[in-house]
């Protein structure tokens, strides 16, 4: 027991750099994602033409192959990002690109007739937005959000590629240095909390949004 | 004339829906445009409240023009004229359109509060009055899925009275209610009447059409017959 809780303690810094790729891939995925959703919907033909390549390629090819694409593909035409800058360009841009699908999905199930009343009664497109649209389209998308969230808690062992250590690369040394897999009985316990937190974040707030139907 | 369409001109893909429509509406007069399904009623409504674009022709709502017909091009109200015509013209959807996350009191006051930076609590006085006008006082802090379609009809009149407009637009007002619900909505429309509200409505109900109307509008395959 004793040697469990001094791997927790000696794996602090891994699950703070975990926490802190999904913290700042999150708020900056979220944001890019709404952006990026409301461009998708652009009547104008060559926004909605790159947007959607964009989502292609980001959904079309493996998260770990952008990473690697940025940290080790791009310094070839002489366009270099530390470890962390890197790591978090390939993944706000692929989150963003599933966040974008997910706020467009949720924006074309709302009512027409929800844009239209706002309309007539004189709201701006932000005043809709704000106050009509969103609330309304949160609801729908909050289990397709969480989903995607989990994933990418789950999804951050990938920064391993370029030599980040997170909270599995500390457990494999951990493993190799002690000749136990125990170490990866932590990880596991490690993920699972933070996943079981989410879940329950995510739970409460759908049964705020329960006050209406 | 607090409505004037002028040569109205509306084509989806082509087809004309809308074809050289004129008509005039007095302060305080019940008209009502009938006519079968497809036969552009609902359009010409949609238009008038902005929510299509036209063709051809001229729309003026109290003075001001929300669509102009200039050499090659329909001028469209902008800015504040825009939303003093908005103000102007209240709109009661088929099937109300109300917001499912606001409680029936803010449904009523989102629009004055926020569109048009009306004191809140004079707001809520108005839609106070307006609530107990129409009956529904104890229904002011429910949610739409909570109410009866009456009553969900009762809150649209509400919303679009808040800002006390001079013309209020029905579409269908009578589809899919009893004849006791159908009875208090004319009472709500002669009440408008009274004020000297004007009152459009679209329905293909000739009965209701023909009890409450001033004047009757007939419209067949987008051209007014009558």
């Amino acid at each position: 027991m004793d040697y469990i809780t001094n791997l927790f303690i000696s794996m602090k810094s891994g699950m703070f750099v975990t926490f802190y790729i999904f913290s700042i891939t999150l708020i900056f995925s979220l944001v890019l994602g709404i952006v990026v959703a409301i461009l998708r919907l652009s009547k104008l033909k060559m926004v909605e033409l790159v947007v959607s390549l964009y989502i292609f390629i980001m959904r079309g090819t493996p998260l770990l192959l952008q990473i690697i694409f940025v940290f080790f593909g791009l310094p070839i035409i002489g366009i270099t990002f530390d470890r962390y800058t890197a790591v978090f360009i390939a993944f706000i841009l692929n989150y963003a690109a599933y966040f974008a699908e997910i706020f467009r999905a949720g924006l074309q199930s709302i009512d027409k007739g929800q844009f239209e009343a706002a309309k007539v009664l004189g709201l701006s497109r932000f005043e809709t937005y704000r106050y009509v649209i969103f609330p309304q389209m949160l609801k729908n998308i909050l289990p397709a959000l969480a989903n995607e969230v989990i994933t990418l808690v789950k999804d951050t062992a990938l920064v391993y590629v370029v030599g980040i250590s997170d909270i599995l690369r500390e457990g494999k040394i951990a493993v190799n240095r002690d000749a136990t897999l125990l170490p990866f009985l932590v990880v596991a316990i490690f993920y699972a909390g933070f996943i079981y937190v989410l879940t329950n974040l995510f739970k409460n707030i759908e049964e705020k949004f329960e006050y209406y139907r | 004339m607090i409505l004037n369409v002028e040569g109205l001109i509306k084509s989806f893909r082509g087809q004309k829906v809308l074809d050289k429509v004129s008509f005039e509406l007095k302060e305080g007069e019940i008209v009502s445009i009938f006519g079968r399904s497809g036969a552009g009623k609902s359009t010409l409504l949609r238009c008038i409240n902005g929510l299509e674009t036209i063709d051809r022709g001229s729309i003026k709502i109290n003075g001001e023009y929300l669509y102009r017909e200039n050499e090659n091009y329909i001028e469209i109200a902008k800015g504040e004229s825009l939303k003093r015509i908005r103000q102007s013209i209240g709109y009661v959807f088929q099937n109300f359109n109300l917001f499912p996350n606001l409680t029936v009191l803010d449904n009523i006051i989102l629009s004055p509060v926020k569109a048009y930076k009306l004191d809140k609590d004079i707001a809520i006085e108005k839609a106070n009055n307006l609530l107990k006008k129409l009956n529904i006082s104890d229904k002011r802090d429910c949610y739409p899925y909570e109410l009866s379609g009456g009553q969900k009809q009762r809150v649209a009149i509400a919303r679009a009275c808040i800002l006390s407009p001079k013309i209020i637009c029905f579409d269908e007002p009578t589809s899919a209610v009893d004849d006791e619900v159908k009875r208090s909505i004319a009472d709500i429309i002669m009440e408008f009447k009274r004020e000297n509200i004007a009152v459009l409505i679209v329905s293909h109900d000739k009965d209701f059409s023909y009890s409450i109307s001033d004047r009757i509008i007939s419209i067949e395959e987008g051209k007014i017959i009558s």
